[in-house]
């Protein structure tokens, strides 16, 4: 029962949507090293620790958190950029964490990337046409582009490459320019261009808009929507702050530590934060309202992110926590389970999650609170 | 926030506002061209190739531009114990202490500093290329133990190695060279090594896994050429410095066997007998070791400043 609210909370009208991805027990531990001459293991950053989340195809998952929580790694494991040290990414049915380099490199025109610092994820020796047309170079045109282009030629590619550069919004003279000659904006335009042009099912945009002037963020956010629509794309959008990722997403993911804390559909998540760390991250997003602005409660979060290499124990947030209870938070660890009960879809890792949401369990610690201003 | 602001979201993205003006010439600058532009415009570099030219056509056109054969002794008569005929109509910075015209052992001594220079770089760079390469494109173990062997060669002050390396080979022909380059292999191959690495963190690297390139073209095509930049420089920098080990070298004794060979270091070395009686025999070869030095270092000063990703925009 509680299987179905939660995947009718999820659906569009549509009925049921295939799952593209889905993750399962994903962990990413780096080692850390010592020694001059021969290294040592003396610990692991445990960036990624245990994340569960399932994308339906054509939906879009934000994933949000503090700079340093583990978002692009586990972002780059899925894609499997990185190695996964435990767990399954099911992509498609296939579990890309045990692919050989082959089929996996084959894999790859299927799963893209659109990276932060578009500069310095183009290479600044090659020319935007070069750029476009390698992907179309080691993969061939996709089955879907071979009625309009025809079969695989340098014509075709080139054909393809000025459609491409079309459909995000760059002139055809852009063709022989390098990445050092175009705006920021631009240049992600370039990199949304060279992820898209292979007609890949999955594209993770970690952090695409960070590095942008504020004034071309929401135009880069709406050719991704355009480009959703158009070619049906799943997407993972990465992003630090709440508000970028908002009208985006279906649903969204918050991760503290290498962990997910919440998940819930984004309007809900909106609505009502019910994780702790997801309260005050809302709180910190300005609410353009100057009067209901200043009626709120403000929680401010204290103290640096924990060190991922030796995380607290219990629950993960104890340390910052406004809510934090005498008992169970510091020594057991919530699991991410759904509120079957009192809010069906969501899933929070928080012990007291529950009362959390029926007003019961109320900030605690007075110094966390900035108080409303009169 | 202000990034969703429906206002700024509903703004149709003008086209032509969005590009600017830059675009409208349909050729792009690439990196090289936009090096060559800025070196173009430097005056530094300008002195430097202007030097580095003029060093190299003498050194091709020697036969054309010297006024007589060298080595030959052919006015040995006229040299004496305590005198060096100077300058007169005939040989105008008058005669070495061989007895050959002092213009014509100059000039061919360009060429035998620019072969030396030339080659022995080449043969450190490509020793020391394949090195930091084979550390670079492999890593782990194979880059610790390349590394370390390049790191007991570095410890060796350059002149030291090259003048071990000399003496063990002896006066053969191309000794001096081989001794040079010795000397140079432990720097190429840590600088392109380093500068691999530096480029492997980068995220187009990233993006071209990502795009299912394979290994070995991510790193032939897309690290090795942007890892060059810097060894180029370093190659343009160490050819002033091989033209002076090889003066310095040839100082030492180990150059190669004819004394009447016209080398610049070598000319330096034969003259300081005579510095009191005749000075323009040590000054003439050392100003223009200084020189063609300076004129390489320019150019390759130049060259870095021209591709630093900071003075790029
Ligand atoms: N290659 C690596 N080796 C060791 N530690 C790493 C490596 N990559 C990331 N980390 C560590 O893993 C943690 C998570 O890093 P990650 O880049 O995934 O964070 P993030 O959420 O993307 O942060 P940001 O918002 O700054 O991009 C950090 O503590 C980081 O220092
Ligand atoms: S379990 Fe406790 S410490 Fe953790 S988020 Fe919930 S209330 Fe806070
Ligand atoms: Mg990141």
């Amino acid at each position: 029962m509680a299987e179905h609210d939660r995947s009718a909370a999820l659906d569009s009208a549509a009925g049921p949507v295939r799952s593209l991805l889905s993750v399962r027990g994903l962990e990413v531990h780096f080692p850390i090293k010592q020694g001059l001459v021969f290294d040592r293991t003396v610990g692991h950053v445990r960036a990624v620790d245990g994340v569960d989340l399932e994308i339906p195809q054509g939906q879009t998952y934000g994933l949000v958190g503090e700079s340093g929580c583990g978002k692009s790694t586990l972002g780059r494991a899925v894609l499997r950029l990185e190695e996964p040290t435990a767990g399954e990414v099911i992509f498609d049915g296939e579990d890309i964490a045990k692919l050989k380099a082959e089929p996996l490199r084959k894999m790859r025109r299927r799963m893209q990337m659109v990276f932060q610092d578009p500069l310095a994820s183009l290479n600044p020796r090659q020319s935007v046409q070069s750029l476009l047309i390698e992907p179309l170079r080691v993969h061939g045109l996709a089955v879907a582009d071979r009625a309009q282009f025809g079969a695989d030629s340098s014509a075709s590619h080139l054909a393809k490459v000025v459609s491409m550069l079309e459909l995000v919004g760059l002139p055809r003279a852009a063709l022989a320019k390098y990445p050092h000659e175009f705006s920021g904006g631009q240049r992600q335009r370039i990199g949304i261009a060279r992820a898209m042009i292979l007609n890949p099912d999955l594209v993770i945009a970690d952090e695409p808009v960070s590095a942008l002037d504020v004034s071309v963020q929401a135009q880069v956010i709406n050719l991704l929507e355009r480009l959703q629509d158009l070619l049906g794309l799943t997407y993972i959008v990465i992003a630090h702050d709440l508000a970028v990722v908002r009208h985006i997403s279906d649903t969204i993911g918050v991760m503290y530590l290498g962990r997910l804390v919440e998940e819930a559909p984004s309007d809900a998540l909106y609505e009502r934060p019910l994780h702790p760390y997801t309260i005050a991250l809302m709180s910190a997003i300005p609410i353009p309202d100057p009067v209901v602005e200043d009626r709120r409660e403000r929680i401010l979060l204290k103290g640096d992110l924990p060190s991922p290499a030796n995380p607290p124990s219990g629950c993960r947030f104890h340390t910052r926590c406004p809510f934090r209870q005498p008992t169970r938070c510091d020594t057991d660890e919530p699991a991410l389970r759904e509120l079957t009960q009192v809010a069906p879809g969501r899933r929070v890792a928080c012990h007291y999650a529950e009362e959390i949401l029926s007003g019961e369990v109320r900030v605690r610690d007075a110094d966390l609170l900035i108080e409303p201003v009169r | 926030m202000t990034a969703l602001d429906p206002a700024q979201s509903a703004r149709p993205a003008s086209l032509s506002a969005l590009m600017g003006d830059g675009m409208s010439d349909e050729q792009g600058t690439s990196l090289w061209r936009g090096a060559f532009e800025r070196l173009s415009r430097n005056p530094a570099a300008i002195i430097g190739t202007l030097i580095v030219l003029a060093f190299v056509l003498v050194a091709i056109f020697a036969p054309l531009l010297a006024p007589y054969e060298p080595a030959k002794s052919q006015w040995i008569d006229q040299v004496t114990p305590s005198d060096v005929p100077g300058p007169s109509p005939g040989h105008p910075l008058g005669l070495d202490p061989f007895g050959s015209d002092l213009l014509t052992q100059l000039i061919y001594g360009a060429r035998q500093s620019l072969i030396i220079g030339v080659v022995s770089t080449a043969i450190g760079l490509l020793g020391g290329a394949l090195l930091g390469g084979v550390a670079g494109a492999f890593g782990g173990r194979v880059d610790t133990f390349v590394m370390r062997l390049v790191d007991i060669m570095l410890s060796i002050p350059s002149l030291l190695l090259a003048v071990s390396v000399a003496a063990v080979m002896g006066p053969r022909p191309g000794a001096i060279m081989i001794a040079i380059a010795a000397a140079q292999v432990p720097v190429f191959a840590r600088l392109l090594r380093g500068s691999m690495l530096a480029q492997r963190g980068q995220d187009y690297v990233l993006a071209s896994f990502s795009l299912g390139l394979r290994r070995r073209t991510v790193v032939m095509s897309h690290v090795v050429p942007n890892s060059l930049g810097p060894v180029i420089v370093q190659a343009t920098l160490t050819l002033a410095t091989a033209i002076i080990e090889v003066a310095a070298l040839s100082y030492l004794g180990l150059g190669a066997s004819d004394p009447a060979i016209a080398e610049w270091g070598r000319m330096l070395v034969k003259a300081q007998d005579r510095l009191q009686t005749d000075p323009q025999l040590m000054l003439l070869p050392g100003l223009c070791i200084a020189v063609t030095a300076l004129g390489f270092t320019l150019f390759g000063e130049a060259l870095r400043e021209a591709l630093d990703p900071k003075s790029r925009r």
